[in-house]
């Protein structure tokens, strides 16, 4: 490793050093399965012979000096990222004033729209779902000012408030990936999303069916569903937002098997193909 | 290669209704005068099976099975479900033992079908029967997709056979 270090120094942005067990330090590189991350700051990076999961940060053994050099400059990219300070959910805004109970009145600064949450029904004057759904994305709580002026209520529309959290959830990527992306933690769906009725993606149907079935790392969810970690972290922070319970367990990685190559499996490609999916 | 889906639920929630809506043949019913009309009141009722079916060229055909919902008939349910891919719940949520029949329901045919390839729709019903379908689902500790779905609206049920592949899928990249 030291000279595989050295050959590789001119082309890593950081002097990166090998150190000892009982050191401190930034990165760790263990093996999957066998290595357990003590509780620090440290990044760790775990080498895996499972090559499909290789885009998502993980490394292929045995580690070759090229892959040693990706490896550090992906270590790198991450340790330097600046913290994504003051990044809210304006899904999780919304959940809070439902939970208010008291069917507070909010009035958006520009545009006047106001809503109205209350139990599982936002009243508003927007003119349409999508229309106020974007409004809602691209602001953020201070844009929203409490009313008591109960004289201005003339609400155009009513929207069931599941319906909308899901759509305004599945837009918060940046905010979905910082919360929900935990590589030891097992997701668990207790009741499934209205799928149909709510937009939805043949990719969701899969995430529901793994999540609803059992607890399952976001790296499961990546596999079965085709869906890069952000777009599953959305997936998981829309149903959250909506109201569908989602556990989250630390435990030991899911296991996932290759499919078996099977009859059935092509008979179901034929089913979806019949039904247009 | 046959798939076999069957709808299972009590007299009078639909089962009838939602195979005639997506067989591409005509289906096959085994319809009586309905003896029952104070449970619910139609002429006639399914006293052996529904059956129709989805075309899939050289890859086979799925097979659309409905059960009788009479309790009378529960010796057939084992019969008709085994080796089906999935089950698919009706409900009408505006029949007054609509919960009480789900849990029965749920109770029996868990007992031959796996929970995970088990949909549960509901006809006639509100966010809140959703809502509380989940909750009567989570005090079992069972998780089941739940729909509103009109057993008269195609798209409604494409949605379910949606649910029902993927989960079938899913048996075979996890079991």
């Amino acid at each position: 490793m030291p000279a595989q270090l050295d050959v590789i120094r001119p082309y890593l942005s950081s002097n990166w050093v090998l150190c000892n067990d009982d050191q401190s330090v930034d990165l760790r590189i263990g093996i999957e399965g066998r290595s357990k991350a003590p509780n620090d700051d440290a990044l760790n990076i775990m080498l895996t012979n499972e090559l499909r999961f290789l885009s998502q940060g993980e490394f292929e053994l045995p580690l070759r000096v090229f892959t040693l050099l990706d490896l550090l400059n992906y270590a790198d990219s991450r340790l330097s990222a600046e913290p994504e300070v003051g990044l809210v959910s304006m899904a999780e805004w919304i959940v809070g004033l439902a939970q208010e109970g008291r069917g507070s009145l909010y009035v958006h600064n520009n545009t006047q729209t106001f809503i109205c949450a209350q139990d599982k029904v936002l009243r508003t004057n927007a003119s349409d779902k999508t229309e106020l759904v974007e409004l809602i994305f691209n602001s953020d709580d201070a844009d929203w000012k409490k009313s008591e002026d109960v004289s201005i209520l003339k609400p155009s529309l009513e929207l069931p408030i599941a319906s909308l959290l899901w759509s305004l959830g599945l837009k918060e990527h940046r905010y979905a990936a910082q919360k929900w992306n935990r590589p030891d933690a097992l997701y668990r769906l207790l009741s499934w999303p209205q799928l149909g009725h709510w937009e939805s993606t043949a990719p969701m149907f899969r995430l529901s069916s793994l999540y609803g079935r059992k607890a399952a790392t976001v790296k499961t969810g990546m596999m079965v569903s085709g869906l890069n970690a952000e777009e599953v972290c959305t997936f998981l922070h829309a149903c959250s937002v909506s109201g569908l319970r989602v556990n989250v367990e630390n435990e030991e990685a899911d296991t996932v098997t290759q499919p078996p190559i099977d009859a059935s499996l092509s008979v179901l490609q034929a089913f979806k193909a019949k039904l247009g999916l | 290669m046959l798939l076999k889906v069957v709808f299972i639920g009590p007299m009078g929630s639909g089962k009838s209704t939602a195979i005639q809506t997506i067989s591409e043949i005509e289906p096959v019913k085994t319809e009586a005068r309905n003896t029952e009309r104070f449970k619910v009141d139609k002429p006639t009722t399914t006293v052996g099976m529904d059956y129709g079916e989805i075309n899939l060229g050289e890859h086979g055909k799925v097979a659309l099975y409905g059960v009788p919902g009479q309790q009378r008939f529960d010796f057939m349910w084992p019969i008709i479900t085994k080796g089906a891919m999935g089950a698919i719940m009706l409900l009408d949520c505006s029949q007054e033992n609509c919960w009480k029949d789900f849990k029965y329901f749920v109770d029996e045919f868990t007992k031959f079908v796996d929970p995970s390839s088990f949909i549960v729709a509901l006809n006639r019903a509100t966010d809140s029967d959703v809502d509380h379908c989940n909750q009567l689902l989570m005090d079992e500790g069972l998780t089941m997709p739940v729909f509103c779905s009109d057993p008269r609206n195609e798209q409604d049920l494409t949605v379910l056979l949606h649910v029902l592949i993927s989960n079938a899928e899913l048996r075979f990249l996890l079991d």
